[in-house]
């Protein structure tokens, strides 16, 4: 069965449909010292490596006014670490899911009132192309920037963004990954 | 300058509903008053809101569409606005004579009233006046001597210059709103949960509605669905809800309610129809002011941050949607606490003065076994390099619980991320805990 990666590729040819499937091209994004380029807002963007944790602590740092979402299966933040890492607790939700994981990152995503949501656990198990789709829609919807920051089964197509933190000599730093689909690959 | 508003019912409204009506009107003036089975009077004057006569009018006649069909006036006392709003009339001068009756006894049927008046009237016709308008225009003084001091006090109070005192408003002691689904014409229940949720949206505007007029927000809620037993007996199945949050909105409420039903709902289905619904608030928390701010948008915001936590709540378990706080414990993994705050200010909570600490935590410390440079973990097929160690952070005391001593390190690993271990004292050399990670 085609994925919808490989329905936009068999596109090329026909200008204009390929639009129909592709997530939004819209060009607003949060400004991050350690991604210049900027985080995507309205799309799902994936933080991996080590350091993923921290740096999604320094986008919050730069971003003390607007309030955040973090969303675990199981709980494994640890707040004092946090504030040290520049997060305000004051403006950050945590939310424990467990089964109910994609559904808590919807419903977070629909109220639109954070301006980041990390989903800090892995979306496993059947239907997850599904599931990434809805939050991808939610995302552009309520156009908030929405973080995994762990590894996802599934297709890579509803990811924007995919990043990869790295320690060097003291430095966090963060580059786009290799296998990273680009929209503009996708549909050019 | 009309300072009063009358919200008339042509065709009579029950007295409990009335009664709501006033309630939910005390959001726009503390000045209310009920005309039995017929009207509510507003006092603008007494309003502290800022509110244009169109806008007012607006939200008044939304308001009684909620309980039936209804007519707005505004005058310049209660007795004009009624009036006014019994015969459409926009202004007194086009009413008829038979208006009288309203500025006689604007706040009650009284019958005495009503034929001494009525007499006034038929006197008045057989000089050929037929409106407010002729009547007026007779000379002041000399009504009294010749219709008597009664109907000189009515043109008085016409002019608005003797005022009537206001009966006293008392909001009913239980919060209540009830709704019958039975159709009309069929007698069938309602079925399905979207025609549930149709009608009790209707329910939670006039509860909304009235809880706005007191000032206050729902914090537990009783709905009850009257579960259709045929015969006109029916079975009741109670919803006690209880909001993380206080919530005013009945928009946020649907959706809350909307959760909640569905999930009960499924594992408890309804089995029978509903032929009517009855919700009770059960315990509230003082709310916001009457009206929104319109240059602020933060009521708007609280309110669907509360929604939302509920929400997660309901389906996820109380203690699962939380902000946490700083506390004082020597134990890393007591040195916070989950809390929920209703409206999250964007200030900065306390720094934390501690030495480094990880960004995660193991739910458990993983137990460790150190051999040379290399960490297993125990029962895990799971081990690291270390590369280097920082440390050790003596941390000991809370002796009036279990107390403990632990020396941390932060261990530098070929993996790229650094753990944080810990061990005890007074166990073997080599046996270390994993609390967490710096990721």
């Amino acid at each position: 069965m085609k994925t919808a990666y490989s329905l936009i590729k068999s596109f090329e040819n026909q200008p204009g449909l390929e639009t129909a499937f592709a997530p939004s091209k819209s060009r607003s994004s949060l400004k991050f010292s350690l991604y210049p380029e900027g985080i995507p807002l309205g799309a799902l963007t994936q933080i991996l490596g080590a350091g993923s944790t921290e740096a999604i602590l320094r986008l919050f740092s730069e971003y003390p006014e607007e309030k955040m979402a973090w969303v675990e299966e199981r709980f494994t933040a640890y707040p004092p670490g946090f504030v040290q890492g520049g997060a305000n607790l004051n403006g950050l939700l945590f939310v424990e899911s467990g089964e109910h994981f994609a559904w808590a990152l919807t419903q977070i995503l629909r109220s639109q009132l954070f301006k980041v949501v990390v989903a800090a656990s892995a979306l496993r198990g059947d239907g997850v192309e599904l599931r990434l789709k809805r939050l991808q829609l939610a995302a552009e919807h309520s156009q908030s920037a929405l973080i995994l920051a762990a590894e996802c089964e599934g297709p890579l197509w509803p990811l924007r963004l995919r990043l990869q933190a790295r320690q060097e000599e003291g430095r966090l730093i963060l580059t786009q990954r290799e296998d990273s689909i680009q929209i503009k690959e996708a549909i050019s | 300058m009309n300072a009063y508003a009358c919200l008339y019912f042509p065709t009579g409204l029950e007295s409990e509903k009335l009664k709501a009506l006033g309630e939910a009107c005390l959001r726009f003036s503390s000045q209310v008053a009920l005309r039995e089975g017929e009207a509510v009077f507003l006092e603008l004057g007494r309003s502290r809101l800022l509110h244009q006569e169109k806008t007012l009018a607006a939200r008044l006649e939304g308001m009684g569409r909620r309980y039936g069909q209804s007519r707005l006036g505004f005058g310049r006392h209660a007795a004009e606005a009624l009036a006014l709003a019994r015969r459409s009339a926009a202004s007194y001068e086009a009413l008829p004579l038979e208006a009288l009756h309203d500025y006689a006894s604007p706040f009650l049927n009284d019958f005495e009233v009503e034929s001494q008046v009525n007499a006034m009237i038929a006197a008045l016709h057989h000089l050929g006046l037929k409106r407010l308008s002729d009547f007026i225009t007779l000379p002041p003084k000399s009504i009294g001597e010749r219709f008597g001091a009664d109907l000189a006090l009515l043109r008085e109070r016409m002019e608005g210059e003797f005022a009537m005192a206001w009966p006293r408003f008392e909001v009913q002691s239980i919060l209540e709103e009830t709704e019958e689904l039975r159709s009309l014409e069929t007698m069938d229940a309602c079925g399905n949960l979207e025609t549930l949720l149709f009608q009790l949206k209707r329910v939670l505007d006039r509860l909304c509605a009235r809880l706005r007029g007191r000032g206050l927000r729902a914090t537990r809620l009783h709905l009850h669905l009257m579960l259709d037993l045929g015969r006109g007996r029916t079975k009741d199945r109670l919803v006690d809800l209880s909001l993380a949050l206080p919530q005013a909105s009945a928009r946020e409420l649907l959706s809350i309610f909307r959760q909640r039903l569905d999930a009960e709902f499924q594992s408890l289905p309804l089995g029978l129809p509903v032929a009517g619904l009855r919700m009770q608030m059960i315990e509230s928390a003082p709310g916001p002011g009457a009206q929104a701010d319109f240059f602020d948008t933060r009521e708007k915001e609280v309110e669907a941050w509360n929604s939302l936590v509920t929400r997660l709540s309901q389906k996820l378990g109380p203690d699962q949607v939380f902000l946490a706080e700083l506390v004082q414990r020597y134990l890393p993994e007591r040195a916070w606490k989950r809390m929920l705050k209703e409206a999250p200010t964007s200030s900065p909570a306390n720094e934390s003065a501690l030495p480094e600490r990880p960004s995660r935590l193991l739910r458990q410390p993983m137990p460790l076994l150190r051999e040379g440079e290399s960490l297993l973990a125990l029962g895990r097929k799971r081990s690291w390099h270390a590369k280097s160690w920082e440390g050790p952070e003596r941390l000991s005391g809370e002796w009036w619980e279990e107390g403990f001593a632990r020396d941390y390190y932060r261990v530098s690993t070929d993996e790229g991320r650094d753990l944080w271990v810990y061990a005890r004292e007074g166990e073997a050399q080599g046996s270390l805990w994993l609390q967490g990670y710096f990721d």
